[in-house]
C-alpha cells in the first residue's frame, strides 16, 4: 500500500511511504481502521468486563477480507483516507480541524490512539494509547496468508521526540519484509520458486540483510551505557571497568551470551530456534525495522528507538523473537503457559549473573532495556524460540503496557481464560485483544498497551505443517 | 495582505482538581502595508489639539508646529481634519461654515490645513468631552472608513466639564475611533487622559516640554500611517462550562481588555485591539474550565485573530491534567514574567496615587514592590524612572525611601510609562 503518490488529505502536500504525519501540515496520515474513542476505563477493576468490547465494528472490512497476492495486504499502518467530519465522543459536538471539540473542548482522539488490525478471523492486533500517555508510541501489524501468520509489535522509547513514528515505521518495515519473503517462498525454504515474480525482490532484500545487520556495532551491552529506557525513569547501572582489553571483553561477552542462553532455556518455553528459516526471517525483519527506525530521525537529528517482538506462525509451529522488552507468550487452553521471549532488560542481565529473579526484577534500573532498534543499539538480532503447539491456545504478543500488570505466563493465561469465558460466543482474537487492552486501562493504563493475538487450533483439519511446500502461498 | 500568527506559551499540565489555565499568546502581524491601502476602505486621521488659555506663549506655537508636523506625515488619499479644542470644540480644518467634513490629503489640502493651523490662538477653558463628541461626528461624515485614528493633545485638567459629562462622551466615542492621547507639561492628569486613551484603544504619553511636541506628533502620525490593518480583534473561545477570567495585553504595554468583550457566539468573545502595523503584541489569557480526571487532555481556549470577521490566525491553549508534580508545578516563564509586569504597572500606579494622597506608608510599600519587580524582570526603563522618585536601599527586597522634593515631571513620566513592559525571552 504505497502512498508515495497520495497527497495529504488535509493540505494536499505529497507524502512518502512510511510517513506517519504530513511534512507540510502535520496531519496524521495513519490508517482509518482505528477508532477515535478510547475504551472507557473501568474503575481499576480487577476483573474482566463482562460485556464484550465493542470492537467488531471497528475492524476495517478490508483488513479481514480475502488476502491478496500483493504481499503487502497487511502493511496497513500507512494508509491514507479522507478524513470524515467527526462527532465529539464526549458531547456529540463537532470536532474542529484543530482536533478539539467545538463545544466542550475535548480532545478528539487521533486514529493512532486506538489502532486495530484484523488480517484474518484468527489473528488480530489492538494498540491503544492508554490513559496516561499523550500519544500512542506502540505499533502493531499483522498479516495472514493461509495458515501462516506474521505478527509484529513495537514499543517506541518514550524519551525520543518521534518514537511514535519510529515504532510505526518499524512494524511496517518488518511486516513488509516478512510478507515479501513469504510471497517469495523463502519461509517454506523451497529454492525452486524463481518463477515467482516476487522472488527476485525478496532475494535482493535478503542480500541486503547482512549489510543492514553488520553495521550495528556490537558493543558491550552489559555496561548499559546510554541505554534508552523503555518506560522507566531509571537508568541501567554500569557494570564494567573502562581499562579492560578487547580480549577480556570478548571473553566476557561470550560468557554473558552463554549465561543469557541458560537463563532463556530455564525461563522460556520452546527451544532455541536460531537456524530455522523462520528465525532468519525474524532477524531480517528486525534489521528492516531497524533501518526504518533510523530513517525517522528528525531534521534536528533526534533519533528515536523502539522495541521489537515478532512471531511467525506456520500451522502449529511458532517462532518468536524479540529485541527489548516486548514479549511473546504461548497460552494453551490446557497445560502450562509459557513465555517465549527474554526481555533485554537490566533485570535479565542480573538474572544472567545469578541474581535471584525476585531480586533482579525489583533491582534499581530493572526495567531499563539493554537492546533496542535505533541508533547506538548494541545488536538487533532477535533471540528466536520455537514451539510446537500440541493443542489449542493463544499466541500473544504484547508491549509492557499489558505485561506490567500481568507478567507471569500462568497469570496471563488465567486472564485470557477469564476473558474468553466472559466473551463466550463473542470470543475471538479481536474481542479478546480489546478486552485485554480495556483490562490494562482499568488498571491505570499508565503506558501504551498493545496486544496481538493468534488463535492456534491444531486438529486433524488443521493447516499443513511448516515443511509443506504449499505453505505460505 | 497582512498575515497574522498566534503563538501560545503555557504550561498545559494541571494538577488534579485544578481549573485555571494561563497562557501568553504572541500575536504577530506582517505585511500590513500602509493605512487605507488594503482595498477594504479608507483611512482617516484627526488631529485634536488643546487651544485653551493655558496654552498661550511657547505652547501654542509648539502646537502649531506639532499639528503641522503631523499633517505633513498624512499619506495622500487619507481623509483628515483638525479640531481646535478649548471649552468647546471647533473644526479648524476643513473650514466650511456649518458643515462637518473631512478632506482627502494631497499637497493642496495639506497646505490649506497648515494655513488654518497657523491661525491657532490660545483662549478659553478645557472640555475634552466636547472634543470627542465632535471627533465622532467628523469621522461619521465620511462613509465606509476602515480606519479612524486621532491624536489628542491637552495641557490641563478637564476643568470646564463635569466628570460624568466627560465619561458620557468617552462612552459615546468608544468603538468610533482610536485615539493616542498626549499631555504636555505637568498640569494635566495622567489618570484622566489614561481613561480616554484606554477606552479608545490608544496610548497615553507625556510630552515633557513644548519643544518635543512636534517630534512626538510626527512620530505618532507616521506610526498610524504604517498600520495597514484597520481593526483586528482577538477572539477567545472557551469550552462549554468554561469562562474567561481575564484577557490582558501585556506587551508592548499592559492593558486589561477583559471588559471590551462582545459576544461572537455563546462560547466566543471578541476583544477589539485596534489597528495593526507590522508588529507583535503579547496577550495574557486566563480561563477557567471544569476540572477533568487525571490523564485527560482538553482544549481550554482557542485564541484567534480576526479581521473583518475572518479568522486569520489561531493559537490553542490546552489543559492536561496530570499526577506528575514535576510537570504541574512548572510555571511558564512567559506567564510568570508578564504576571510580574502587570503587577509592576499596578504597583507604580497605586504607589504614586498613595503618594499624591499623602499616604506615605502605602506609597513606600508599593513603589518598593515596583522597584523589586522591575529589577527582577530586567525592566531597566522602569527601574531608572523609579529611581527618580524613590531612594533605593535594596532592590532585591524592594526596600526604598520616598525622595523629598521630587520633580512632578518625573512622577508623571513614571506614571504614564508604568504600563510599558519588557518582552520575555520565550
Amino acid at each position: 500500500m504505497n502512498v508515495a503518490d497520495n497527497p495529504c488529505p488535509r493540505c494536499g502536500a505529497s507524502t512518502s511511504e512510511g510517513e506517519q504525519f504530513c511534512e507540510s501540515c502535520g496531519s496524521e496520515l495513519t490508517a482509518a481502521q482505528s477508532a477515535p474513542a478510547e475504551p472507557a476505563p473501568s474503575e481499576s477493576a480487577p476483573t474482566l468486563p463482562a460485556e464484550p468490547a465493542e470492537s467488531a465494528e471497528r475492524a476495517e472490512p478490508a483488513e479481514s477480507g480475502e488476502p491478496t497476492d500483493s504481499g503487502s495486504e497487511a502493511t496497513d499502518a500507512n494508509r491514507v483516507d479522507e478524513p470524515a467530519p467527526r462527532a465529539c465522543a464526549a458531547c456529540g459536538g463537532r470536532v474542529a480541524d484543530d482536533g478539539y471539540c467545538e463545544q466542550c473542548g475535548a480532545r478528539a482522539g487521533v486514529p493512532r490512539d486506538h489502532v486495530v488490525t484484523v488480517p484474518a478471523p484468527w489473528v488480530a492486533g489492538v494498540s491503544d494509547r492508554g490513559l496516561r500517555h499523550r500519544r500512542n508510541e506502540d505499533a502493531v501489524a499483522a498479516a495472514v496468508r493461509d495458515d501462516v501468520a506474521l505478527l509484529v509489535v513495537c514499543d517506541g522509547v518514550t524519551t525520543a521526540p518521534n518514537s511514535d513514528q519510529a515504532s510505526a515505521a518499524a512494524v511496517t518495515a518488518a511486516l513488509t519484509m516478512m510478507t515479501d519473503a513469504l510471497a517469495a517462498g523463502i519461509l517454506a525454504g523451497s529454492g525452486d520458486r524463481g518463477t515467482d515474480p516476487k522472488a527476485g525482490t525478496a532475494e535482493a532484500r535478503t542480500e541486503v540483510l547482512p549489510t543492514a545487520t553488520v553495521d550495528v556495532a556490537r558493543e558491550d551491552v552489559a555496561t548499559g551505557e546510554a541505554a534508552p529506557e523503555a518506560d522507566s525513569d531509571e537508568a541501567a547501572g554500569t557494570g564494567s571497568d573502562s581499562d579492560r582489553t578487547d580480549a577480556e571483553d570478548e571473553a566476557d561477552e561470550q560468557a554473558r551470551v552463554a549465561s543469557l542462553g541458560a537463563v532463556a532455556d530455564a525461563a522460556l518455553g520452546g527451544v532455541d530456534a536460531r537456524d530455522t528459516a523462520a528465525a532468519r526471517l525474524l532477524t531480517a525483519a528486525a534489521a528492516a525495522a531497524a533501518v526504518a527506525v533510523r530513517d525517522t530521525v528528525t531534521p534536528e537529528g533526534e533519533a528515536a528507538s523502539c522495541t521489537f517482538v515478532a512471531a511467525v506462525v506456520v500451522g502449529n509451529e511458532i517462532v518468536a523473537g524479540n529485541v527489548g522488552d516486548s514479549r511473546a507468550y504461548w497460552l494453551p487452553d490446557t497445560g502450562p503457559a509459557q513465555l517465549l521471549t527474554l526481555d533485554d532488560s537490566w533485570a535479565t542481565e542480573l538474572l544472567a549473573r545469578g541474581m535471584p529473579r525476585a531480586e533482579a526484577e525489583t533491582a534499581y534500573g530493572a526495567h531499563a532495556i539493554t537492546r533496542w532498534l535505533g541508533p547506538d543499539s548494541p545488536d538487533i538480532v532477535p533471540r528466536p524460540r520455537r514451539l510446537t503447539a500440541d493443542g489449542p491456545g493463544w499466541l500473544l504478543l504484547c508491549s509492557d503496557g499489558l505485561w506490567n500488570y500481568c507478567s507471569e505466563p500462568q497469570d496471563l493465561a488465567a486472564l485470557v481464560g477469564a476473558g474468553t469465558n466472559a466473551l463466550g460466543a463473542e470470543a475471538g482474537p479481536l474481542t479478546l485483544a480489546e478486552t485485554l487492552v480495556a483490562w490494562a486501562n482499568g488498571h491505570g493504563g499508565h503506558d501504551n498497551i498493545t496486544v496481538a493475538l493468534a488463535r492456534l487450533d491444531p486438529s486433524p483439519a488443521a493447516p499443513a505443517p511448516l515443511t509443506d511446500p504449499t505453505a505460505g502461498v | 495582505m497582512a498575515q497574522f500568527t498566534a503563538d501560545v506559551y503555557q504550561n498545559e499540565f494541571l494538577p488534579d482538581g485544578a481549573t485555571d489555565v494561563h497562557a501568553v499568546v504572541t500575536v504577530t502581524c506582517s505585511g500590513a502595508g500602509e493605512a487605507g491601502k488594503s482595498g477594504d476602505g479608507d483611512a482617516a486621521e484627526l488631529i485634536v489639539v488643546d487651544t485653551s488659555g493655558s496654552m498661550s506663549g511657547d505652547k501654542i506655537i509648539a502646537v502649531r508646529q506639532a499639528a503641522t508636523a503631523a499633517v505633513d506625515q498624512i499619506l495622500d488619499g487619507t481623509w483628515f481634519a483638525v479640531i481646535a479644542g478649548n471649552h468647546e470644540a471647533r473644526l479648524a480644518f476643513p473650514e466650511r461654515p456649518g458643515a462637518i467634513a473631512m478632506v482627502r490629503a494631497d499637497a493642496g489640502t495639506r497646505d490649506q490645513a497648515r494655513r488654518a493651523i497657523a491661525t491657532f490662538h490660545a483662549d478659553g477653558g478645557t472640555a475634552m468631552g466636547t472634543w470627542l463628541r465632535l471627533a465622532t461626528r467628523v469621522f461619521l461624515s465620511v462613509p465606509n472608513l476602515q480606519q479612524k485614528h486621532a491624536i489628542v493633545l491637552t495641557d490641563g485638567k478637564n476643568q470646564h466639564e463635569t466628570p460624568s459629562a466627560l465619561a458620557a462622551a468617552v462612552a459615546a466615542s468608544r468603538g468610533q475611533f482610536q485615539a493616542d492621547c498626549r499631555g504636555v507639561g505637568v498640569d494635566w492628569e495622567v489618570a484622566e487622559l489614561r481613561t480616554i486613551a484606554t477606552a479608545l484603544l490608544g496610548t497615553v504619553g507625556l510630552i515633557p516640554n513644548a519643544e518635543s511636541m512636534a517630534a512626538e506628533f510626527e512620530d505618532l502620525m507616521r506610526q498610524s500611517m504604517g498600520r495597514g490593518v484597520g481593526a483586528a480583534e482577538l477572539r477567545v473561545w472557551t469550552p462549554q462550562g468554561g469562562q474567561v477570567l481575564f484577557v490582558r495585553q501585556v506587551a508592548p504595554t499592559v492593558e486589561d481588555i477583559t471588559s471590551r468583550r462582545s459576544e461572537v457566539n455563546p462560547l466566543t468573545g471578541a476583544y477589539p485591539t485596534g489597528a495593526w502595523g507590522d508588529e507583535s503584541r503579547d496577550y495574557h489569557v486566563a480561563v477557567r474550565v471544569p476540572s477533568r480526571t487525571v490523564g485527560t487532555e482538553q482544549l481550554a481556549a482557542r485564541v484567534q485573530v480576526a479581521v473583518g470577521g475572518q479568522v486569520l490566525a489561531q493559537g490553542l491553549v490546552k489543559a492536561m491534567w496530570s499526577a506528575d508534580d514535576s510537570l504541574t508545578t512548572r510555571i511558564n516563564p512567559a506567564v510568570a514574567h508578564y504576571t510580574g509586569q502587570a503587577e509592576l504597572a499596578g504597583a507604580i500606579q497605586e504607589g504614586l496615587a498613595a503618594k499624591a494622597a499623602g499616604d506615605e506608608a502605602t506609597a513606600t510599600l508599593r513603589l518598593g514592590r515596583a522597584v523589586q519587580l522591575a529589577a527582577a524582570s530586567g525592566n531597566e526603563e522602569a527601574t531608572s524612572r523609579l529611581r527618580k522618585v524613590v531612594e533605593v536601599d535594596d532592590e532585591a527586597t524592594g526596600t526604598v525611601r520616598l525622595k523629598r522634593g521630587t520633580n512632578k515631571l518625573d512622577e508623571m513620566a513614571l506614571d504614564t510609562a508604568s504600563t510599558k513592559t519588557v518582552r520575555v525571552r520565550k
